[in-house]
């Protein structure tokens, strides 16, 4: 690392998040948060992210950074890929570090307690959401792809206090049972400086991402593909 | 004076393409990663397909264009990428790639029309080119008559009213059975084939505008009669008989745009350009009224970098530069046509 890219001895390390509606970057050097900015807006990424950017590095004081956190995935696919490759040419034109954080545990990372079940919530389209249980920060759950009623109905029978974070909280239409709790707005959404905390655990652990070939967490494959799939196993069962 | 060094970045399509230029037209690197075996099995390019593989590809692409160039990425002294026509989503991931390289780097950005692009591919295999020039681009989406006054100044003449000729290419050759991408198969079939064994209606249209939807519709409906008479369809018959009509109705316009705006250079541009009929019958026409033809090479005929380095050279050199803010444009015309 160079001397003037460290601040006081610290590492410096910008957060992205681009996965859902909200456009969201921060600068933290270790203990510190910086600075951040985060909107739900609806202005798209592409004409906002970058600007964020310019304007977060200015007001944390810093002209570059050791190190990008990026939200991977699951979410928006195009949001993911915006995020990315603004996180993959800082990485590649400042020669820095480039940290893969897995956009559900940045959610959790919301509620560092072991005393309750986080559960974040995203859109995976036609009332469908990605959702992993969450612990402490850590998974207790493999991430699947459910329907957003049955995630509702089934954290009832999760031990203890649920919260339910996300995007897709609308659009739940059963009672919630008695243990689940909606997540308070501040918690419930993705935030840069969560992916940008989660990043330095990573980095911390050696788990550096590569900036040739890093590509989103999709979870779902396009549906071009499926489509193809279907028609080729049902002319193969003919 | 010190050369200027310009970074292209190309990803409207299913091509992930990067290239440094040295001032307007020495080609230090073009790099292209195609993905057109991705997309075979579909008959057609899948939107997120190009997407997923634009986002993995666009690094080591970059970094390629670089280390072959033999510059260091502190050197480029301007980044210029393609904001339009294309896909939405592959368009985007280069555009950000792009601004934040710009960024980073602290050099300016240049937004380039793909299109724009594809005229001045021939500044680069024609060191001696210069405006003013007729142009006829042709590619999968558009077809256009451009007059180029300056390197900076075009006047759109006419361009098509429906159907692009590549679009109609694609569509016959999907309808024949041909593979993806369908317009090298027909023009490769047609070779083996009699141009004149079919009359299809060559296209009236008034003024310098286009049009193919009628004569695809009448080559489809010949397709579909002749299988349903229980017949053999000759497809390399109807490759040159369709081929011919296309062809003959892009260089009539061609000519008489020339001729009306007494113009003596003649530009073609595009993907479709890398269709041997197309080339070689305009080079015909143009030879003799006298009139000079110039036709990029087969590789730059593709969508590649170093054409949007090129114009992003020439609007740098008009200050005409791009702010953070860049957004993708997929559905972008030439300046002056009706969106």
């Amino acid at each position: 690392m160079s001397a003037r890219t460290i601040r006081g001895g610290n590492l410096l390390i910008l957060g992205i998040e681009a996965a859902t509606r909200v456009a969201s970057v921060a600068v933290i050097s270790e203990e510190k948060i910086l600075a951040e900015i985060s909107q739900e807006a609806r202005l798209t990424h592409s004409e906002t992210l970058l600007p964020q950017i310019e304007q977060v590095l200015k007001i944390a004081g810093v002209e570059r950074v050791d190190a990008v956190a990026v939200s991977l995935g699951p979410g928006s696919f195009t949001g993911l890929r915006i995020g990315l490759a603004t996180a993959k040419a800082l990485a590649y034109a400042w020669q820095i570090k480039i940290l893969g954080v897995p956009t559900l545990q940045a959610i959790a990372y919301h509620f560092p307690t072991s005393s309750a079940t986080v559960l974040p919530m995203l859109d995976a389209q036609k009332n469908r959401a990605y959702v992993q249980a969450f612990r402490a920060g850590a998974p207790v759950s493999k991430l699947e792809v459910k329907p957003v009623d049955e995630i509702a109905t089934s954290a009832g029978s999760i031990d203890g206090e649920v919260f339910l974070c996300g995007d897709v909280l609308g659009k739940i239409k059963v009672p919630l049972p008695p243990n689940v709790k909606i997540a308070p707005v501040n918690l419930r959404m993705p935030r840069a400086v969560n992916v940008a905390l989660c990043g330095k655990f990573l980095l911390d652990a050696g788990e550096i991402s590569n900036v040739m070939n890093l590509e989103p967490l999709y979870v779902r494959r396009s549906e071009a593909e499926e489509l193809w799939e279907r028609r080729q196993k049902l002319s193969s069962e003919k | 004076m010190e050369k200027i060094l310009t970074l292209g970045i190309e990803t409207s399509c299913d091509e992930t393409a990067a290239a440094v230029l040295r001032d307007g037209r020495e080609i230090l690197s073009n790099v292209i990663s195609t993905q057109i075996p991705l997309h075979q099995k579909f008959g057609g390019v899948v939107p997120e397909l190009a997407s997923r593989k634009h986002i993995v590809n666009i690094m080591p692409v970059v970094d390629e264009a670089i280390r072959t160039a033999g510059v260091e990425l502190s050197q480029i002294n301007q980044i210029a990428v393609t904001y339009g026509p294309g896909l939405v989503g592959a368009l985007l991931v280069g555009v950000a790639a792009a601004k934040t390289l710009a960024f980073a780097l602290k050099v300016p950005l240049v937004a380039v029309n793909h299109l724009e692009g594809h005229i001045f591919v021939n500044f680069l295999s024609a060191p001696e080119l210069e405006p003013p020039f007729l142009s006829l681009v042709v590619s999968g989406g558009h077809t256009a008559l451009i007059k180029m006054n300056t390197y900076n100044e075009f006047e759109l003449l006419g361009q098509t009213r429906d159907d692009a000729a590549g679009e109609a290419f694609d569509k016959i050759a999907r309808v024949m059975n041909l593979p993806y991408p369908g317009g090298p198969e027909i023009d490769r079939l047609a070779k083996t084939g009699n141009p004149d064994a079919i009359d299809f209606p060559h296209p009236k249209v008034a003024d310098f505008d286009f049009s193919f939807s009628g004569l695809k519709s009448s080559v489809l409906n010949y397709l579909n009669s002749t299988s349903m008479r229980g017949e053999t369809v000759n497809n390399a018959d109807v490759a040159a008989s369709f081929q011919r009509a296309v062809v003959d109705s892009l260089i009539d316009k061609t000519i008489d745009a020339a001729e009306n705006f007494g113009l003596s250079k003649i530009v073609l541009a595009g993907g479709v350009a890398a269709n041997s009929a197309l080339e070689s019958s305009l080079r015909a026409a143009c030879d003799k009224r006298g009139l000079k033809f110039f036709y990029p090479t087969k590789i730059l005929c593709t969508d590649n970098a170093a054409m949007i380095a090129c114009r992003g050279y020439y609007q740098s050199l008009a200050e005409d530069f791009a702010p953070l803010t860049l957004n993708a444009v997929p559905n972008l015309n030439f300046k002056g046509a009706a969106q």
